[in-house]
């Protein structure tokens, strides 16, 4: 198979993100279909993990809420008491520069733009007929009560969709574009009970079950089967594993911290079929022994279900870990992207498989 | 912050053993190694820590010099390479290899006393080619140069060499100082002495000229 036609299956080639938090303006010129970010604190590794998340889904209201919370950003970005234009709802925390005119973002790769704008709409009344909204162009500094703090999302050509920055907005109306791509994010602490419940409802009882249950095995030899049954306060749903010596099932979370954390992450990656596949901190309760297989699993299995993976990381156990196991997939289509910053500004390193496998066969660290 | 750490790379297992023996008798100490089969030497502690490895080769070396630069906390890199027949070509192959690593105020060519280049952002990096940088030869030529010149053996086994019929000669006649350097350490007290054990065992004199010339280079490229 030759490179490029391999590169251009994959949804993000190239990424260009514009003024989106700590990033002014940043260019990563290559993306394989596994890829890992390395670099210290506030370099910026999640925030490109939430660029993607925003991109792949068109800018959702669901995204964006979840993103802002993560932060604790939410009681500034959707309180009531706004006195000061300049706080606009502590969403300007998106943005890099948040004066009012270069309130937008702006993240593209090769095929696609997305732009997601900063505006005040107002509210008319159109008497029986409800209300129509009008955008705002030069609100007064200290009045905004009025005024709805809207984020107007565009791709190269309109606006596709306007988002609402109330919770009413995003827990009502969200109905998909059609234009997204599936994107199963799996934040540092793992994915959670509920979301674990909604992926599995998707694998169970499909030919993907199979697939996660030997992926586990993999990792826990002697686990046979998974199973999710009502907890006990009958709302939650508990993962239970068969295990090939005993008689009677177990639940995951005492096979340890790793089997879970691998458990989200590989229900994550058959759900995200022809999609991205996003894992913050990878390493995360993940013994360095089992990190080499994991990965290993990881590009092997991206590559059948076309799926496109980000992870970031710490550690110099999970570098190893992926460099041993993309440079012996026999695939050159793996890079390691290294954010540094220097003189305040946020530089992007990038490494390709086969820089990644001299790395490994001369022992450098590529950190 | 990191410390910043140093790198040295050399060709082969004998220049690294050879290079690491010198440095050990100018103030220089075992230092622990990142990993059970690597080596590094410190003098005063973690600050002047070296790591040094050996390439298998110029051609791997000058290779992969790029990715040895890349690591982060890297501040110093230094290679010491053979120039073998030609120092000019071998220069233009190892400043080529810099320049894909972005180096771009690297010189047409080296000056006897070594190259020391800084640049803004990237690590330090050192070249010295053996043995002295101007003339052609390995680092045999180089321990040559630290025999005593009146040590008499030294001259019968040069003598011995070339006294070899082209026919019986096994090797390249451009190793020829090779085979006169290692038919000496043969002779020794303990025949068949390497070169870094010639260190060691005082046969060599580490404070000679061309030894001061390396290593005021190598203090200089340490100090920048």
């Amino acid at each position: 198979m030759n490179r490029d036609s391999e590169r251009g299956a994959l949804l993000v080639d190239q990424l260009e993100i514009q003024n989106f938090r700590i990033y002014e303006h940043l260019l990563f010129e290559r993306f394989g279909r596994a890829n890992l970010i390395v670099g210290r604190n506030n370099t910026g590794k999640t925030s490109l993990l939430e660029a993607l998340r925003i991109f792949a889904s068109m800018a959702s209201p669901y995204v964006l809420w979840d993103i802002i919370s993560s932060r604790d950003e939410i009681a500034q970005a959707f309180g009531r008491a706004v006195a000061r234009k300049a706080d606009q709802y502590g969403l300007m925390n998106l943005y890099s520069r948040s004066s009012d005119r270069e309130a937008y973002l702006l993240i593209r790769t090769r095929s696609r733009a997305l732009k997601v704008e900063f505006a005040w709409y107002r509210e008319i009344s159109e008497g029986e007929q409800g209300y129509r909204i009008e955008k705002v162009l030069d609100p007064p500094e200290d009045d905004l009560v009025d005024l709805r703090a809207i984020l107007e999302v565009r791709d190269a050509e309109s606006v596709i969709r306007r988002v609402f920055l109330n919770r009413r907005y995003v827990r009502s109306r969200s109905e998909p574009l059609g234009s997204e791509s599936e994107c199963v994010y799996v934040s540092s602490g793992g994915v959670s009970a509920t979301e674990i419940a909604r992926l599995w409802d998707k694998v169970t009882l499909t030919p993907l079950e199979a697939e996660v249950t030997s992926s586990l095995a993999m990792i826990y030899p002697g686990l046979e089967r998974i199973s999710l049954a009502a907890g006990e306060d009958e709302r939650t749903r508990i993962a239970r594993a068969k295990l090939s010596d005993s008689d009677y099932p177990v639940p995951l979370k005492s096979l340890g911290e790793g089997v879970n954390r691998i458990f989200g992450i590989v229900l994550g990656l058959v759900s995200a079929r022809n999609g991205l596949l996003l894992i913050d901190e990878v390493e995360n309760g993940i013994h360095y022994s089992v990190q080499p297989q994991l990965w290993r699993f990881l590009i092997e299995t991206s590559q059948r279900l076309n799926v496109q993976v980000f992870a970031t990381t710490h550690s110099s156990d999970a570098i190893r870990a992926f460099t041993w196991a993309s440079s012996n997939s026999g695939r050159t289509d793996g890079t390691l992207t290294r954010l540094e910053e220097r003189n305040g500004r946020i530089e992007v390193h990038q490494f390709d498989g086969s820089d990644l496998h001299i790395a490994l066969t001369e022992a450098i660290e590529v950190r | 912050m990191t410390r910043s750490s140093n790198v040295l790379l050399v060709e082969g297992s004998d220049d690294l053993h050879f290079l690491l023996h010198l440095l050990y008798c100018h103030g220089f100490q075992r230092a622990e190694p990142a990993a059970p089969e690597r080596y590094a030497i410190e003098r005063t502690g973690p600050d002047d820590r070296i790591e040094l490895k050996y390439k298998e080769g110029y051609d791997n070396l000058a290779r992969t010099i790029r990715m040895e630069l890349t690591p982060t906390h890297l501040g110093r890199l230094a290679a010491i390479v053979d120039a073998d027949s030609d120092p000019r070509a071998r220069w233009d192959s190892l400043s080529a290899a810099l320049r894909r690593a972005g180096y771009t105020s690297l010189p047409d060519s080296l000056g006897a006393d070594g190259l020391i280049v800084k640049e803004q952002g990237r690590p330090i990096v050192g070249v010295w080619l053996m043995p002295d940088n101007t003339r052609s030869g390995y680092i045999e030529h180089f321990v040559a140069s630290m025999i005593d010149p009146s040590d008499r053996l030294w001259a019968r086994a040069q003598e011995c060499v070339d006294r070899i019929p082209e026919e019986d000669r096994r090797y390249a006649a451009t190793y020829s100082q090779k085979a006169k350097v290692h038919t000496w350490l043969a002779w020794q007290e303990y025949p068949g002495t390497r070169m870094a054990q010639a260190v060691v065992r005082n046969y060599l004199d580490v404070n000679c000229v061309a030894a001061g010339t390396f290593l005021r280079w190598f203090e200089s490229w340490l100090a920048t």
